[in-house]
């Protein structure tokens, strides 16, 4: 991770404050609620239009009807309505038309088909303020629980570097791939690769030292390539990691894996590190193809020059057997010559 | 210092107590006195009218009437000499153009009086304003001494 990603994390929290948020769904809110009641009162309309239709189909069945004429708005007189198929109907500032029953209706259903325009159009503000105040919410929400944006600039995955000695590892979500020649008694290889690999993590663990892999396990693998003893902890992480990527490493058999290279930073904790490293030398004594390794991380172009430090590797196969805790410093010279061979064989 | 800020807290409680109870309180009593005068209005208006009826002797009506939304229809009124008054709580009385007037005049008595109460009132919580607001000038001023 270290070195391969950078990025900026950005609290949901400074961009919109909750607080804000809310007022703004608030705002929002109320702007609804205002196009409801104008909603509600346009549907009042339309319902009294379609009632006054009604009526005025109906009036001219008869001569007359009996009806209480209002006189002002608090008295009426009984009377009755005469000349029944004349209607008065208003247009409109001040203007007046006399029309049939039949006209009248035609007048009032257009009226309606204008009303049921308003109506629409008011659904579709309406629509558009409640997705925003359901936008609002959630922003407000997320902050509040403290959300956070990461933004990590896109590393191309290049392998600059040399990944030392052969212990190639195989970048998990890469290394499937295919860089791998043959494996032959992949099975049986892997499945001691992985019980070994189990227990560096084993041991990783206790010791305290998680390595988070999650970056692309090249790039860190890459970076610290040059430095021997480095490499070879990075080696050793790459293969606590390898454990860990077990199932992805399972694509790639031949490894030996020696180091996975899983996205670790770098820890110089060579001590467990080269023993990992000693672990999976040990595994990858018995199949020759660690180098392929590097293949997987070679997918791409193999740019760098395979240096071999003796340091880790030799600790790593002098003390093949021993504990992890081995300490470091010692330079196998074995590995080194094995991993030539496989260089070769690559 | 401790004076004038504890006279400035009393300053913002008066005028806050002004601004919240008392403004809002004068304009509800306001608008009740209005719908009042609103309907002493109609019965002032119904009045004339039926006083008119009675001076021409007028004893059928054309008028037009309201259908809603402004749809007009021509209605005949053959007899105006009786007439339904609202007396209130939905009923209708019927009555002739004497009977109704006697009525017309004994509600707009009341009306009246209904109307001289509120403005009793508003009267009241205006006096109110003006005695906080003089308050907070004594208070402002006496420092300003």
């Amino acid at each position: 991770m270290g070195d391969s990603a950078k990025g900026t994390i950005t609290s949901l929290d400074s961009l919109f404050s909750p607080e804000e948020a809310q007022k703004a769904v608030r705002r929002v809110e109320d702007a609804i609620a205002d196009r409801r009641k104008e909603l509600d009162r346009l549907r009042g309309f339309l319902s009294d239009n379609s009632a006054l239709i009604h009526l005025v189909r109906k009036l001219p069945d008869e001569l007359s009807h009996d009806i209480m004429v209002p006189f002002g708005s608090a008295a009426f007189f009984p009377g009755r309505l005469i000349h029944t198929n004349e209607f008065l109907v208003l247009l409109g500032e001040g203007y007046y038309a006399d029309r049939t029953a039949k006209q009248t209706i035609e007048i009032l259903q257009r009226r309606g088909k204008a009303l049921e325009a308003q109506v629409d159009s008011l659904k579709v503000t309406m629509l558009d303020l409640e997705l925003e105040s359901k936008f609002f919410n959630s922003t407000a929400a997320e902050a509040a629980e403290g959300l956070v944006e990461i933004r990590e600039e896109y590393m191309e995955d290049t392998p600059k570097d040399v990944f030392e000695s052969g212990i190639s590892v195989p970048n998990p979500p890469d290394s499937s791939k295919e860089d791998n020649s043959g494996k032959p008694d992949e099975d049986e290889v892997h499945a001691r690769i992985m019980a070994k690999l189990d227990e560096l993590e084993k041991e990783e663990i206790e010791d305290g030292s998680a390595s988070g892999s999650d970056e692309d396990a090249e790039d860190s693998f890459q970076s610290n390539v040059d430095d021997g003893k480095n490499e070879a902890s990075e080696i050793a992480d790459l293969s606590m990691q390898f454990s860990v990527k077990a199932a992805s490493f399972l694509s790639d058999k031949e490894q030996p894996h020696s180091i996975q290279k899983s996205p670790l930073p770098p820890e110089p904790k060579e001590n467990l590190h080269q023993a990992s490293v000693l672990k999976l030398e040990d595994s990858s004594e018995n199949s020759a193809r660690q180098t392929s390794k590097v293949g997987s991380s070679s997918r791409r172009a193999f740019t760098g020059s395979i240096v071999e430090h003796s340091h880790g590797l030799a600790s790593i196969q002098s003390t093949k057997s021993t504990t992890p805790d081995q300490a470091s410093g010692s330079n196998p010279s074995k590995p080194v010559s094995r991993f030539k061979m496989q260089k070769g064989i690559r | 210092m401790d004076d004038s800020r504890f006279r400035q807290e009393k300053v913002q409680k008066f005028e806050e107590f002004v601004d919240r109870r008392l403004k809002p309180d004068l304009v509800q009593a306001v608008a009740q006195r209005d719908k009042v005068l609103q309907q002493q209005k109609v019965f002032q208006d119904l009045r004339t009218n039926i006083e008119n009826l009675e001076k021409n002797g007028v004893t059928s009506l054309r008028t037009m009437v309201n259908l809603g939304s402004e749809v007009y229809m021509q209605a005949d009124v053959p007899d105006t000499r009786h007439i339904f008054v609202d007396i209130g709580l939905g009923f209708h009385v019927e009555f002739t153009w004497s009977e109704a007037l006697d009525f017309i005049s004994v509600r707009e008595a009341r009306l009246a009086r209904q109307i001289d109460e509120h403005t009793h009132l508003i009267a009241n919580i205006k006096a109110q304003i003006k005695l906080v607001s003089e308050g907070i000038r004594e208070l402002l001023q006496i420092p300003a001494e």
